[in-house]
């Protein structure tokens, strides 16, 4: 028995001591939410665990994400949760992959996110905090040298409604990207996609694509341009083929103290689900918010001024339009930021507006804020505070009078965050004042949230309070969140 | 003794467990030019820091991430942004007109950010000069910056209490 033991640990050792030449290399996150939402439902408490989990050995690399959500916490506010439904219940395995590298080669098999080009033409990923999960399931091959070439097969549950069928229809993507450097200051690329989205009968519409673009960098200029060329054909009952296109390019020159840019965007009949189309505006804002891309130009031009190395200016004006000029889009931002010591002042500026002629609708949204952080009890204290102003103006029925009718509202915000050491607190207050006679009757949103960096890795978290949802910066740390109100109390460990 | 055995075995994955290094990369730098873990160590401990440029929090940080670039000869920050595709040139643009001095990479098809599992921004990791990770922080609230010059100072030999 004795020399069984010295056996097992001699080979323990002599593997050990194999590995040690390359180690496998672990990391880790386990995200561990217990939530209690008092929303009116019967159903108040979720608990949500995120394990998500890398080795890498050798040349292998294995990843996985196990999620548990115990029941699944919606993200609609709409959809309350009246019973307890089996189908609520949510546990599994939310990506797996494994990847083998070596040299210049790679290749994936299982979940996989990626990019070719700006997005224009292709896009596949996943956007935990909304739910929606764009990734592709299947294969890709890679070669990443002076000549970077990527291909890809997978598929995607389909968005298509098939409830009838008892298999989910997949919808399938495949195609190529490559990139060469034909010159030190030039690269140029190229990508060939088929995309096949099931349709209402059953069978595939297809859609080719076929793109080029070049990078030219000569400093202290830089310019990026990408045209790319659609058809969608074998169209359920018997619709025609339908061709688009799409232009995208950028155009920087870094004069230091000044940076100057300039964007233009043209889609025709471009839109479809993975692809991520540039908007070239500061607020990333389609014309449309359905199916963007369908009819879409614009321009955009933008200049920063480093006046000085705590002082800086953003400015940033962009215009859109459809083709058959009958939608108009304009958005502006406008940005100082001003620091002394450990002192900060920021003020910005948004504006954004649209017009519909089609149906005359009209909307526009103006957001003032201003950041200020200052020493406070031997701390920095943050305070930011923003009033954004929201207008709309569309063709209604009122009293028996059809005609335009405007509406409007004000968001005012606040925030302060201070951090004491691992000790991190955030309070915030948002409301919607629409009549500004009865401030006191509105809707607000309160919260508090505290962050403590317990031992090296890990943060424990406690919300409490109602948040309207989006973008959310607070505690130092930015995530777009969803609408919530009630208790959140989260315990994130890295390994 | 199959207590001993399951112990001994315990130990062993344990130390594979605790070695923590920085999963090797190659990414695309300002001038679209590959750039890889290996070229970046060797010449001191290394600031990682992974920002997106809708993140204010991320831009609160440069500042003083380049101070302590500037301040250390020894010591390299990259900052990775995890932006969109379509928003690197935004990013690219940010950085220009704050002249920083640290090297700036890209990652946004979220290779080496998912192999670290980086959920949310910014997520500043330090390195020591064989690519070990030895601290990891998510966020950045002004005041951080100490801990990770105490990392740095403790990585060049230096006394901790920096001036």
């Amino acid at each position: 028995m004795k020399s069984r033991l010295i056996v097992i640990i001699f080979l323990l050792s002599v593997l050990f001591s194999l590995n040690a030449q390359s180690t496998p290399q672990i990391s880790g996150l386990n995200e561990m939410q217990f939530i209690y939402r008092t929303a009116p439902d019967s159903l108040n408490a979720y608990f949500r665990d995120s394990f998500g989990f890398n080795l890498d050995y050798r040349n292998f690399t294995f990843g996985m994400k196990f999620i548990a959500e115990l029941p699944k916490y919606s993200v609609n506010q709409d959809e309350l949760i009246d019973e307890l439904w089996p189908y609520l219940l949510s546990a599994g395995w939310k990506e797996l992959y494994v990847k083998y590298e070596q040299d210049s080669f790679s290749i994936l098999a299982g979940n996989m996110s990626e990019t070719f080009g700006s997005g224009m033409n292709f896009r596949a990923w996943e956007d935990i905090e909304f739910d929606e999960d764009n990734r592709l399931t299947g294969f890709s091959l890679k070669y990443d040298n002076k000549i970077k070439l990527k291909s890809l097969y997978g598929a995607i549950p389909s968005t298509n409604d098939h409830s009838i069928l008892e298999d989910p229809m997949l919808d399938l993507a495949y195609g190529l990207d490559a990139l060469y450097p034909v010159l030190d200051l030039l690269s140029l690329g190229g990508t060939a996609m088929a995309m096949r989205t099931s349709a209402d009968d059953g069978r595939y519409n297809q859609r080719d694509i076929f793109g080029g673009r070049l990078l030219f960098n000569l400093d202290p200029v830089e310019v990026n341009a990408e045209y790319s060329g659609s058809k969608l054909y074998k169209r359920e009952n018997g619709l025609p083929a339908q061709n688009g296109s799409a232009i995208y390019s950028t155009a920087n020159v870094n004069l230091y103290p000044f940076t100057i840019g300039a964007a233009y965007k043209r889609y025709d009949q471009f839109s479809y689900r993975l692809q991520d189309l540039p908007m070239a505006n500061y607020h990333n804002e389609p014309l449309e918010d359905l199916n963007p891309g369908l009819s879409e130009e614009g321009l955009q031009g933008m200049l920063t001024w480093s006046a000085a190395d705590n002082l800086s200016f953003n400015l940033d004006y962009a215009e859109a339009w459809n083709l058959e000029q009958t939608k108009h889009m304009n958005d502006l931002y406008a940005a100082v930021d001003y620091t002394i010591g450990s002192s900060f002042i920021g003020a910005e500026f948004s504006h954004l507006e649209k017009q519909n002629e089609e149906n005359d609708t009209w909307q526009k949204e103006l957001t003032p804020a201003l950041h200020i952080a200052f020493p406070f009890v031997g701390r920095t204290l943050s305070l930011k505070a923003q009033h954004k102003y929201l207008a709309k103006e569309k063709l209604e029925t009122v009293d028996g009078v059809y005609g335009p009718v405007i509406t409007d509202h004000w968001e005012p915000r606040l925030q302060a965050d201070i951090a004491f050491g691992k000790l991190a607190l955030s309070a915030s207050a948002q409301s919607n004042w629409e009549d500004m006679g009865a401030v006191m009757d509105s809707q607000y949103w309160t919260n508090f949230e505290a962050k403590y960096s317990a031992f090296t890795h890990t943060d424990l978290t406690l919300f409490v309070g109602r948040e309207a949802g989006g973008k959310v910066c607070r505690n130092g740390i930015c995530r777009y969140v969803a609408p919530f109100q009630g208790i959140k109390f989260e315990v994130a460990t890295r390994f | 003794m199959k207590r001993l055995i399951i112990i001994v075995s315990i130990m062993l994955f344990a130390t594979l467990l605790l070695a923590d290094p920085m999963p090797d990369f190659k990414l695309q730098d300002m001038n679209n030019k590959d750039l890889s873990l290996a070229e970046l160590l060797n010449k001191g401990p290394v600031i990682v820091d992974f920002w997106a440029s809708w993140c204010n929090p991320c831009k609160t940080s440069m500042p003083y991430l380049n101070d302590l670039a500037l301040k250390y000869d020894s010591l390299t920050v990259v900052m990775i942004s995890v932006d969109a595709a379509k928003d690197i040139t935004k990013a690219k643009n940010y950085l220009k007109s704050k002249d920083f001095k640290f090297t700036a990479l890209f990652d946004s098809d979220k290779a080496l950010s998912k192999k670290l599992n980086v959920s949310s921004v910014p997520h500043t990791f330090i390195l020591d000069k064989t690519g070990e990770i030895i601290y990891s922080h998510i966020g950045f609230e002004p005041g951080a910056e100490i801990e990770y010059e105490h990392y740095i100072r403790q990585q060049l030999n230096l006394p901790t209490e920096a001036e």
